[in-house]
């Protein structure tokens, strides 16, 4: 199950985030090098984990451990694209009610790796149940283009909003993904259950 | 012009449109001179000398490129394969002596490819997880210059037909074990019979008002949707299926 962690339920979740913050830090400062800030040593957090914030979690129920993870921003507000990669968009940045954006998508490292790859289906999986249930059309992205192939393979309906650029050593570039039930039924076909995977505290999903 | 993102907007939305290799192979056709470049090959890794079926391989190089490589056995020990296998983001061939050591094949690979009309060109390694890892190449000929402006459209293009190329592949294949004959279009279908008459490209281009190098691709496609290698086996095969009849093949003659 995924879990929807928005700021109403943040404080009864707050194991399973400090889980995500500190894979995030193991993923994103350590192996991948980001120059992004660290809080108390291991907890990576900008100023995008904020209230605006909701972040999609697959955890261990039993450990209530992170295992993979996305944070999700409403592009009407601050977020990455619009403050820091607007030279990205050929054609600005598109901004709306229905337009969200993907950030920090990530899986805990030393898991095994079927583990991780059920992980990031569900994950996947979630963000498609996410937008039909709160009438995301389009998701929006950072994305490095050696991931593109993969993203393309995975089935996402994708299209780039400007060409890559090289900023440092990678080659990253912005993206759009357009959300239909198309998606789901496609994803909910590769993975091993049919039902929902996102779980919301205290409300009923679907 | 190259390098523009609206090309590479087109590009893309025809890609994920395409209901045929031989549609897709058309628009590279088209695209990759735009961008300046002269030849394309989406290709996936498989030694083609064991494994028969590679999933994925739509190329227009030099037929005696492709020839040799295919002949000697080279493809296992392509140093551009190679350096698609460890590295995830695009390069230039020119840059791959420095990228990696070649050994005395892998050195013996580039200059052939240069005899044989295959100049410098960039390629896009392809990496889906659980899945040969593959490639998108765009070349041009020898000592013409390389649009070095195009890259970042290329490294788009790639991915987005390649990933076209892979479910077109990938339906093909259960096309076959459906046992579906292949269809033509009408276009496909005209040269066809043309060719059934012993009528070359050129003639074939005279009568129906297209190009030589038109007509040759159609052709091309039809020989890859019956998945034959020669002119003849494609005739005989459209005839066995009623594509083209034996009336439509003589009457002109008269």
């Amino acid at each position: 199950m995924v879990l929807v962690i928005t700021p109403e339920n943040r404080q009864i979740r707050d194991t399973e985030m400090r889980s995500m913050f500190i894979d995030r830090k193991k993923i994103f400062v350590d192996f991948l090098k980001w120059d992004v800030p660290v809080v108390d040593d291991r907890y990576e957090m900008d100023q995008y984990d904020n209230d605006d914030a909701i972040y999609l979690i697959a955890t261990d129920p039993e450990t209530r451990m992170h295992l993979s993870s996305v944070r999700i921003l409403p592009t009407t507000r601050p977020h990455l694209l619009g403050d820091v990669f607007p030279q990205l968009c050929a054609r600005g940045v598109p901004i709306g009610e229905d337009i969200w954006e993907i950030s920090r998508l990530c899986t805990s490292p030393g898991l095994e790796s079927d583990v991780a790859l059920r992980a990031r289906r569900e994950v996947a999986t979630a963000l498609v149940e996410f937008a039909l249930l709160f009438g995301i059309t389009t998701y929006t992205g950072v994305a490095h283009m050696q991931w593109m192939s993969q993203v393309l393979a995975a089935g996402w309906d994708a299209a780039p909003l400007g060409l890559p650029q090289t900023i440092g050593d990678a080659q990253i570039s912005a993206v759009r993904i357009n959300i239909t039930p198309a998606t789901l039924t496609l994803f909910r076909q590769r993975a091993v259950s049919r039902f929902p995977v996102l779980e919301i505290d205290g409300r009923k999903v679907a | 012009m190259v390098g523009r993102f609206e090309d590479l907007e087109d590009f893309v939305s025809l890609c994920n449109r395409t209901t045929g290799l031989d549609e897709l192979d058309g628009l590279l056709g088209a695209f990759v001179p735009q961008q300046g470049f002269d030849y394309f090959a989406l290709v996936d890794h498989v030694d083609l000398r064991r494994e028969r079926q590679p999933a994925v391989r739509l190329q227009n190089y030099p037929k005696s490129w492709a020839m040799v490589m295919d002949r000697r056995g080279y493809f296992p020990h392509d140093p551009v394969n190679a350096l698609c296998g460890r590295t995830s983001v695009g390069f230039a061939w020119s840059d791959v002596p420095r990228l990696m050591t070649l050994n005395s094949l892998q050195q013996e690979i580039l200059s052939e490819a240069q005899r044989e009309g295959l100049g410098d060109g960039f390629t896009v390694p392809i990496h889906v997880p659980g899945e040969f890892s593959a490639s998108a190449s765009f070349g041009v000929r020898p000592a013409r210059a390389f649009p070095r402006a195009a890259i970042p459209v290329i490294q788009y293009a790639g991915c987005f037909a390649f990933e076209a190329a892979r479910r077109l592949a990938r339906r093909a294949r259960e096309e076959t074990l459906a046992e579906v004959p292949p269809t033509l279009t009408q276009r496909q279908t005209d040269c066809l019979v043309l060719v059934a008459q012993g009528k070359s490209d050129w003639d074939i281009g005279r009568i129906l008002g297209l190009s030589q190098k038109t007509v040759h691709n159609y052709v091309e496609a039809a020989k890859r949707r019956y998945g034959v290698a020669s002119r003849t086996q494609l005739v005989v095969r459209a005839i066995y299926d009623s594509h083209i009849s034996f009336r439509e093949v003589f009457r002109a003659r008269q």
